[in-house]
């Protein structure tokens, strides 16, 4: 649980000056908001728990260049979405999604999907996320990066822009073509 | 127009309710400060490493300008022929 009114510049400091203490109720207080970031662009294969720890540890590696120049959670946000897009980028096979490999559910909302305007019942939405998971899945690193920020978690381009370091011109141009795979991806699943 | 299927895909995922909020596994914060304190420790070490280094260098150095030096002496440490015909000559010289 994060620690009521956790003075940040001050646990900082010693935590600079090793203090293990700091570093604790540091990890403690960030747990909630690196968790987050790690489950939205977690990896197959990969465990949670294993990348957040990697998150920390660049952390604290890399707490002596942290300048105070934006807040200190957005800087955390950075290192724990470039720590991830690394992760992703070393799983090497992205798979491709053929109409075979989904199960009943993610069928039936994938048919609904084509087949309404509206697209899945409200009833399906878990499964929809499952699916929008596994579609994002066979898109490079990057673009699924940037998807899951302004699609999945409706997140402004500026907000990208934010916690990634990449232009915002390179963020909307990327999100096009990415949009455009997955289109060529449904038709081609619907071929099937 | 053709209809967006990601967008309705993705309207619908958004929708979806949040997961159970992420609790800390127990011990997870001692597991990541220890693994800090490991990679402090080789950095404070580095000094000496440094320095420990540049003596194997130095040594290295030394012996090789030595055997450099001393090649010639090394050399003819070796018996060669003409000593040992000199030393034949010598002993048959003897009384």
């Amino acid at each position: 649980m994060a620690e009521a009114g956790l003075d940040m510049a001050a646990c900082l400091e010693r935590v600079r000056q090793r203090d293990e203490d700091a570093a604790r109720a540091l990890v403690r207080e960030l747990y909630p908001l690196v968790m987050k970031i790690v489950r939205s662009h977690l990896p197959r294969r990969t465990d949670e728990e294993d990348l957040a720890q990697m998150v920390f540890g660049k952390i604290f590696a890399h707490v002596d260049q942290y300048s105070g120049s934006v807040p200190f959670e957005h800087w955390v946000s950075r290192v724990a979405v470039n720590t991830c897009l690394n992760a992703l980028r070393a799983e090497k096979c992205r798979p491709e999604l053929r109409w075979a490999d989904l199960n009943e559910g993610e069928a039936e909302a994938m048919e609904r999907v084509v087949a309404t305007a509206k697209g899945p019942d409200p009833s399906e939405q878990l499964t929809a996320r499952e699916l929008a998971h596994k579609m994002l899945e066979t898109l490079l690193p990057k673009d699924r990066l940037i998807l899951t920020m302004l699609d999945l978690e409706e997140r402004s381009v500026e907000e990208v822009r934010e916690r990634t370091g990449w232009s915002g011109s390179l963020i909307k141009v990327r999100a096009f073509r990415a949009r455009m795979k997955l289109r060529k991806q449904f038709a081609k699943m619907m071929q099937e | 127009m053709k209809p967006d299927f990601w967008k309705r895909l993705a309207e619908t995922a958004r929708r979806a309710p949040a997961g159970p909020p992420a609790e800390m596994p127990f011990g997870f914060d001692t597991r990541v400060v220890a693994s800090w304190r490991g990679r402090q420790e080789p950095e404070e070490a580095l000094p000496w490493t440094l320095l420990l280094r540049g003596a194997l260098v130095c040594a290295s150095l030394i012996l090789l300008l030595s055997v450099a030096m001393n090649y010639q002496a090394l050399k003819e440490r070796e018996p060669g022929s003409v000593a040992i015909a000199d030393s034949a000559i010598r002993m048959s010289m003897l009384p």
